[in-house]
């Protein structure tokens, strides 16, 4: 069996959101978090380039330091200038199955304006063409805003969640996904920073039915559109903490000058004692993301197996085929016979290779299963 | 109990019987008292009307009105008196005797006091303060009631100097202590008068603490300094620093115990001190305060070498005794003489009784005056000579005394009454004439009120539309404010170490954490404090409040007042400097007028004090909607989900700890706060909807009741010459401040016709 026959399965996932909303955060914790889950619990183990990693890393490093010092100010991480792709690998232990999947990270900025200048309309145009190519799009959406904006500054929080940009951005990928029906759609809805309103990490107050009407009032529209264009995507909602221990003091709308408005909503954190991380959701989102690309990664084998055995079939009719006494006798003598059959056997090996992966990625799917979801994870659709 | 103690206390209850006819009556004049005052101002009111013929206005007066005014006071004080008369539980016998007649012993023998609590003695006066004296079978006690500074001065020192014609009397008691008397003259009575002077003088300081102006309660042992004289050996065993003089200090005594007598049960006597012994002012004072207070009196006469006769004085004191008298016209029943027989001097007793028989009875027997001979020493002779005629003749005589009083109470109120009446019929007569020139027809009338009605009506819709546009804005822009300043306000206080400093702040936790040994006890009531002072600041929210219901209620009380013409043309001009108040002044004197209107519009008055009634408070509006967010400021809080007791105050016992502490304690102040401010903001369309509400209810009420339209002309009825006065010249019946007269002037006839009423109800019985 050559390389060229090995089945390659490789996935895009997209962030999509504006900036500030803490992309890379997720990015980095949803990394360093999911090797840790996946080793721990699964057969699986997830791995990353030496970029990659070096880029987790020192953005990882860079918040657990501060919120170590119980500084916790929002705008530490400093923006992203460029887009950057994490390239990982999911690979079933002791199984030569390599899932290759990709997320891209970009400025937000980009998002909200479609790339500021020529140069970063062409980067932003290669961004949009990953994000519709996408299986899977995140939507990581900033809770304070949804829940402490206040009624003064109302009007202004479809431009700040950039509401109309993720709709059209959503929109490209679900006529996408709805041209290739065989391949997986899913968005996930992620409110983050939302440890405040969840009484399940420490706060004290529980509004988490608020948390999740605000969210699906603000982006009906996106909604709606995923509905019309991808019926068959499945639409997630599922709120992840960034730290766990932090807890909104207050938020105050102040001058800014690029922002929506002039004014951008900047929020106050306290370090809730003793000030352990614990980041609920993000393991339901590790495992989310594992599951989806398994199955698809499985349909794909499934898919392969299928062509391989038609293929197989013909081979093995056209080596064994009875074509008259003296026809059958030339292809003996010059071994045309002989390669036939050898072509129907190496057509049989790929089509039962390909069963064989099929059934090793459902054996993986089976164990990824066993692990239960968390309560925060909902269906949105 | 004996038949004569019987006949007393029935008399007593028949006099409690009669009480509430007499407090009535006590109760009636008062009210005719409060009505002729009415009367008065109504007719001043009236007056001044600017419509008012000048002749008519000139003879609308009462000239006799506060002669009538004296005479009704008069009549209700006296009504009062005897009601007073009519409540004592006992029968009071005053004693009266000019000095050294054997008054005290007297007093002695009834009471069975002896010398130690009521002094007698030979030639000098000794009885220094009036004292009752009351039976009890129990108890021994005397209650002292004291003078204020005040009270000696103008009860004790002001009639001696007014005796001496001294200067005006002294105003403080250092005054008094200062001043200089002269040295003795040569006239007896003011050399006696000085002396007494310059006694008080220079005892004043064993008696000034004792000047306390309330009562005090003193064992019958200890009592004689606080009512009696020093003796002369005491005034001489006390040598040049002076003898006490306690009794200065003592206004009146009363004194409990039990009488040796039977049928005493229900008997009080009052000692009254010496007549023509002090001044004639005080006399006077003296008597004025004995009036009604004593049903009989007994003057003790005796007979000596040197008085042995009816005097002068003793006709002067009989004189004052019938001003103690008052209405009681059969003098007899009330005033008795006891001649205190000496039974070793027949002789002397045999002059006196001659005396007694010629001056005061005309040679007859008991003509006049009823003479009870007894040796006073003798308590068992007292009673048999004294006490038990005396109590027998009162059983009869009191009702008819009681009869006579209040007859001749009556007698004069009814002349009084009759004066009044008289002089109502002139008032009513003018007033007839005022009513004449005037009169307006009713379709005149009603035109005005419905105009007036659905011009208020237009301005209210206009003003509630205003207010329904304000309470469909999401927020009310003065309520954010309001609230966003509040909001700083917090912030900044807890920027400032709650109040006391950053660096304070965390000093003070250390060592409290590091005296107790645990956070918690510092941590605790800081909590508290801190919540406490976060609410308290966001209560501020009232000022905007009070500003929102003020602008709603001048806002209405403009729109009322701009169709009323001239009714509030000159409230409003007067009170533009605080236009505050306006707003509420005008709607409540509207509600005034719409309930003193003499044709009544209840409805009209009951929607302007609705609008008036409402409070909007941060306390019962608002306080419940935040309440929650104060929960995590607790040292303990509870889990939502688990219902776990959790506390967030776990910090090391150092300097770091405490600022650890204080890094806590802010961000959970801080977030409290901003989820107060929250919380609140999702309220702010809450006043704006409630004053439209209200504003509407209103409009609502006082257009669209019932009997609005109805009760708008009335009132237009009772009003019209105050509220267009340039098109309703004259004055008629319906104006409301003739009106006022005519109610008040009925007001009075019923009074004085009811009184006969009365009358004769008493008198059938």
């Amino acid at each position: 069996m050559t390389d060229a026959h090995r089945p390659v399965f490789e996935y895009k996932i997209g962030l999509l959101a504006p900036s500030r909303v803490g992309k890379s955060t997720l990015i980095a914790s949803l990394l360093k978090e999911g090797q840790q889950l996946l080793n721990r619990e699964t057969s699986v183990q997830l791995t990353a380039d030496r970029p990659t990693l070096n880029r987790i890393n020192a953005t990882h490093n860079m918040v657990t330091g501060a919120l170590k010092a119980r500084v916790f100010e929002p705008g530490l991480v400093p923006s992203t200038p460029d887009p950057s792709y994490f390239r990982l690998l999911l690979e079933p232990r002791g199984q030569d199955l390599p899932i290759r999947f990709d997320i891209l990270d970009y400025p937000g900025a980009w998002l909200e304006k479609g790339g500021n200048s020529d140069q970063n309309e062409q980067k932003w145009n290669e961004c949009e063409t990953f994000l519709s190519d996408s299986s899977v799009l995140i939507v990581p959406v900033d809770s304070v805003l949804l829940m402490d904006a206040g009624d003064t500054h109302a009007h202004l929080l479809t431009a700040h969640l950039a509401v109309s940009q993720i709709e059209q951005v959503v929109q490209r990928w679900a006529k996408n996904r709805r041209e290739r029906p065989g391949e997986p759609a899913m968005v996930i809805f992620c409110p983050v920073k939302c440890e405040t309103y969840l009484s399940d990490s420490g706060s004290l107050q529980d509004h988490s039915a608020q948390l999740r009407q605000q969210l699906c009032d603000q982006f009906s529209e996106v909604l709606e559109t995923i509905r019309e264009a991808a019926p068959h995507a499945s639409v997630r909602y599922l709120p992840i903490d960034t730290f766990g221990c932090v807890e909104l003091v207050s938020a105050r709308w102040t001058p800014h000058a690029d922002s929506p408005g002039g004014v951008m909503l900047m929020p106050k954190y306290r370090v809730r004692p003793p000030g352990t991380i614990t980041r609920k959701g993000l393991d339901d989102l590790v495992s989310l993301l594992c599951r989806q690309l398994v199955e698809a990664a499985r349909l794909q084998s499934q898919r392969t197996a299928a062509v391989r055995r038609v293929t197989a079939e013909f081979s093995r009719r056209h080596a064994e085929a009875q074509e008259g006494f003296f026809r059958d006798l030339w292809l003996k003598v010059n071994g045309e016979r002989r390669r036939r059959i050898e072509a129907a056997d190496g057509d049989e090996a790929r089509y039962r290779d390909a069963e064989q992966t099929t059934r090793s990625l459902f054996d993986v799917l089976a164990t990824l299963a066993e692990r239960a979801n968390g309560a925060r994870l909902q269906h949105l659709s | 109990m004996s038949e004569i103690s019987r006949a007393i206390d029935a008399l007593l209850e028949a006099r409690l019987r009669q009480l509430p006819a007499v407090e009535r009556e006590s109760a009636r004049w008062k009210t005719l008292g409060e009505r002729l005052d009415e009367l008065d101002t109504a007719l001043t009111d009236l007056r001044l009307h600017t419509t008012l013929d000048p002749d008519l206005a000139a003879s609308l007066t009462v000239p006799q009105l506060p002669e009538m005014r004296a005479g009704v006071a008069e009549a209700a004080d006296s009504f009062r008196t005897i009601a007073s008369r009519f409540t004592r539980t006992t029968v009071n016998l005053g004693v009266s005797g000019a000095a050294r007649m054997g008054k005290s012993t007297l007093l002695q023998s009834v009471s069975g006091l002896d010398d130690q609590q009521i002094p007698t003695g030979d030639g000098i006066p000794v009885t220094a303060v009036r004292s009752r004296i009351f039976h009890s079978p129990t108890v021994r006690r005397a209650e002292l009631e004291m003078h204020s500074p005040e009270s000696f001065l103008t009860e004790v020192i002001a009639p001696l100097h007014t005796a001496l014609a001294l200067a005006t009397p002294p105003r403080s008691l250092t005054d008094f202590a200062a001043w200089n008397y002269p040295k003795p003259t040569e006239d007896t009575r003011r050399r006696m008068l000085f002396a007494r002077l310059r006694d008080l003088q220079s005892a004043l300081p064993s008696y000034e603490h004792l000047l306390t102006g309330g009562v005090t309660s003193v064992p019958l042992e200890e009592i004689r300094p606080y009512v009696a004289y020093p003796t002369s050996e005491e005034v001489e065993a006390a040598g040049p620093g002076g003898v006490r003089r306690l009794y200065a200090a003592v206004r009146e005594a009363r004194i409990e115990c039990p009488f040796p007598h039977e049928h005493v049960a229900r008997i009080g006597i009052v000692d009254l001190p010496g007549l023509g012994e002090v001044t004639a002012d005080a006399e006077q004072r003296h008597v004025d305060g004995l009036r009604n207070e004593v049903d009989a009196v007994l003057v003790v006469k005796r007979s000596s070498e040197t008085s042995s006769f009816i005097d002068e004085t003793d006709t002067a004191g009989m004189a004052l005794l019938d001003r103690v008298r008052g209405y009681v016209r059969s003098t007899g029943e009330f005033t008795y003489v006891v001649h205190n027989v000496d039974p070793d001097k027949p002789h002397l007793a045999e002059a006196l009784r001659g005396q007694l028989l010629h001056s005061l009875n005309d040679g007859e027997a008991d003509r006049f005056f009823t003479v009870f001979e007894a040796d006073v020493r003798d308590p068992e002779q007292v009673g048999r000579e004294v006490l038990t005629p005396l109590l027998t003749r009162l059983a009869d005589g009191l009702p008819v005394m009681d009869a006579e009083v209040l007859s001749g109470t009556r007698g004069r109120a009814a002349a009084v009454r009759d004066r009044i009446r008289l002089h109502l019929t002139d008032v009513r007569r003018v007033l007839d004439q005022v009513g004449r020139r005037a009169g307006v027809p009713e379709e005149v009338n009603d035109a005005k009120a419905d105009q007036l009605r659905s011009g208020v009506a237009k301005r209210l819709r206009v003003l509630v539309a205003e207010l329904a546009a304000e309470a469909n804005h999401s927020a009310d822009p003065g309520f954010v404010q309001a609230v966003e300043s509040a909001y700083q306000g917090v912030l900044d206080w807890i920027d400032d170490g709650f109040g006391r400093g950053a660096q304070t702040w965390q000093e003070l936790a250390l060592t409290r954490m590091i005296t107790e040994g645990h956070p918690a006890d510092f941590a605790g009531p800081e909590f508290n404090r801190i919540r406490v002072e976060i609410s308290r600041r966001f209560a501020a929210l009232d000022d905007f409040f009070t500003e929102r219901i003020t602008d709603a209620w001048d806002r209405a009380a403009a729109a009322v007042a701009a169709e009323c013409g001239a009714l509030f043309s000159e409230q409003a001009g007067s009170e533009e400097a605080d236009e505050k108040a306006g707003g509420r002044a005008v709607l409540s004197r509207l509600a005034e007028l719409f309930e003193d209107s003499p044709q009544p519009c209840p409805g009209l008055a009951a929607a302007v004090h609705n609008l008036l009634d409402v409070r909007l408070e941060y306390r019962t509006l608002l306080y419940p909607r935040v309440r929650p967010d104060l929960a995590p400021l607790n040292l303990q809080v509870t889990h939502p989900d688990t219902g776990e007791e959790m506390q967030h105050v776990a910090v090391p016992l150092t300097e770091e700890g405490a600022k650890e502490l204080y890094g806590i304690f802010n961000g959970l102040a801080e977030q409290a706060a901003f989820r107060i401010q929250k919380s609140l903001l999702r309220e702010a369309a809450v006043p704006a909807a409630v004053v439209h509400a209200l504003l509407e209810q209103f409009e609502d009420t006082l257009i669209r009741s019932g009997t609005s339209a109805q009760e708008f002309r009335r009132f237009v009825r009772s009003y019209r010459n105050d509220l267009w006065p340039e098109e309703f010249r004259g004055i008629d019946e319906a104006n409301s401040r003739f009106a006022r007269v005519v109610r008040v002037t009925k007001e009075i006839a019923a009074l004085t016709e009811r009184e006969d009423i009365a009358e004769r109800e008493e008198e059938e019985l």
